[in-house]
């Protein structure tokens, strides 16, 4: 029992932050801590990396105020210089059509590669095989998935952008070819049937 | 494996406890090192709880503590093969909660809010809330509440950096040294910043220290 006559202990700093040490969560707060950060884990084991940034602060910085219009300018006038100085009028125009069966795709250049992404998908560098002309492609699960996207009972919208889990190829211009994960207008012609999109 | 940390003994901690805590980890991550996942979950379950109190003593939201406590995980899991030894285990775990909670803190500067955690039973009977209970004249819960929000209102106004010397040194019991190798400075500025966050914090809870 305390002595009423004795002067009552000062309290110090020390002895309130102390009490921050009694903070602190119960025994079945740890149970689900644990079942979480334990899926985590192996997220993180099947996908080391982990995921992308959408956009790097670099780039968010630059979006943003004044800077954009110089940079967007910069980027545009070296875009314009490239491309004057790769002009070649005798080569064909590089447009997106899907490779399918029953169209005549030209011979493909086993050496060109894929050098450019024309939708917000990056696409891989790779060599693309050659096929003789005219060689109809086996339909394969990308091949349906495509024609369900492209379905206009399924998407009246013909102006929408579809996407598409096969990459469309471009021809061949000068080894340089175009690559494409989703749609927006055209025709798209399979197994001998056309159906616009 | 072992000659990378044959040099480690020489940098880890002077505290006793921790140099023998530092030899453990390292046989643990060691076993990570090699393909032994489940070795990790000895860490995890080591740390949580020291890596959530440092986490939760800085943002004072517990929402935020959980799952920055997670994230410091997953990061030092997925570098944990960067882990040279060059310092004990738990000061590379610590850095790494302590600057994932940084980061975290200067992003939502401007979104800030609190949630506080239960205070346990054992700080009623102490003699501390008796004393200051009388010296208040209030009611113990009640100014055990108060207490706690005084205290967490007076962490937050403090900088981050001194705020992190604080709950390390205070509240977590690093020495001068383990902080420096946590916030990667020297000595002399672990304890010049701790010399002027308590002048600050006995500033912000003078009521409490008459």
């Amino acid at each position: 029992m305390p002595d009423p006559h004795q002067t009552p202990r000062k309290i110090t700093l020390e002895d309130l932050l102390r009490l921050k040490r009694h903070e602190r969560p119960g025994p079945e707060y740890w149970a689900r801590f644990d079942r979480e950060l334990n899926e985590r884990v192996w997220r993180a084991l099947v996908d080391p990396v982990g995921p992308v940034p959408k956009r790097t602060s670099w780039l968010a910085s630059i979006m943003q105020g004044r800077a954009r219009w110089v940079t967007l300018g910069a980027v545009s006038l070296g875009a314009v210089a490239m491309t004057l100085s790769s002009y070649n009028p005798t080569a064909p125009v590089s447009t997106i059509l899907p490779s399918i069966a029953g169209q005549a795709t030209p011979p493909v250049n086993p050496e060109a590669t894929v050098v450019a992404a024309v939708d917000d998908q990056p696409i891989r560098v790779a060599s693309i095989p050659a096929e003789p002309k005219g060689t109809p492609l086996p339909e394969t699960a990308e091949t349906k998935y495509a024609e369900t996207a492209l379905d206009s009972t399924v998407n009246p919208s013909s102006s929408e952008k579809v996407p598409a889990t096969v990459s469309f190829i471009s021809e061949d211009a000068n080894g340089i070819r175009y690559a494409s994960n989703s749609l927006t207008n055209g025709t798209f012609t399979t197994l001998g049937e056309e159906s616009a999109y | 494996m072992s000659r990378l940390f044959a040099n480690t003994k020489s940098l880890i901690s002077t505290h006793p406890e921790h140099a023998a805590e530092a030899e453990v980890d390292l046989a643990l991550v060691q076993r990570v090192q090699t393909g032994d996942i489940r070795a990790f979950d000895l860490l995890i379950q080591k740390y949580r709880e020291r890596l959530y109190a440092i986490i939760y003593n800085l943002t004072s939201n517990r929402e935020d503590a959980s799952d920055l406590t997670q994230e410091a995980f997953i990061k030092a899991f997925r570098n944990i093969r960067l882990f040279k030894g060059d310092s004990s285990f738990f000061t590379w775990l610590y850095r790494i909660a302590v600057n994932t909670s940084l980061t975290h803190l200067k992003r939502s500067r401007l979104r800030r809010f609190f949630s506080f955690e239960n205070l346990d039973e054992q700080v009623s009977q102490s003699e501390l809330a008796e004393v200051l209970a009388d010296k208040m004249q209030t009611d113990k819960p009640a100014l055990i509440k108060e207490l706690q929000e005084k205290l967490n209102e007076a962490l937050q106004r403090l900088s981050l950096n001194h705020r992190t010397v604080v709950v390390l040194f205070e509240i977590e019991g690093l020495s001068h040294q383990e902080i420096a190798q946590v916030m990667e400075c020297s000595e002399g500025t672990v304890r010049s910043r701790l010399h002027y966050a308590k002048l600050q914090l006995q500033s912000y809870l003078q009521d409490y220290l008459r």
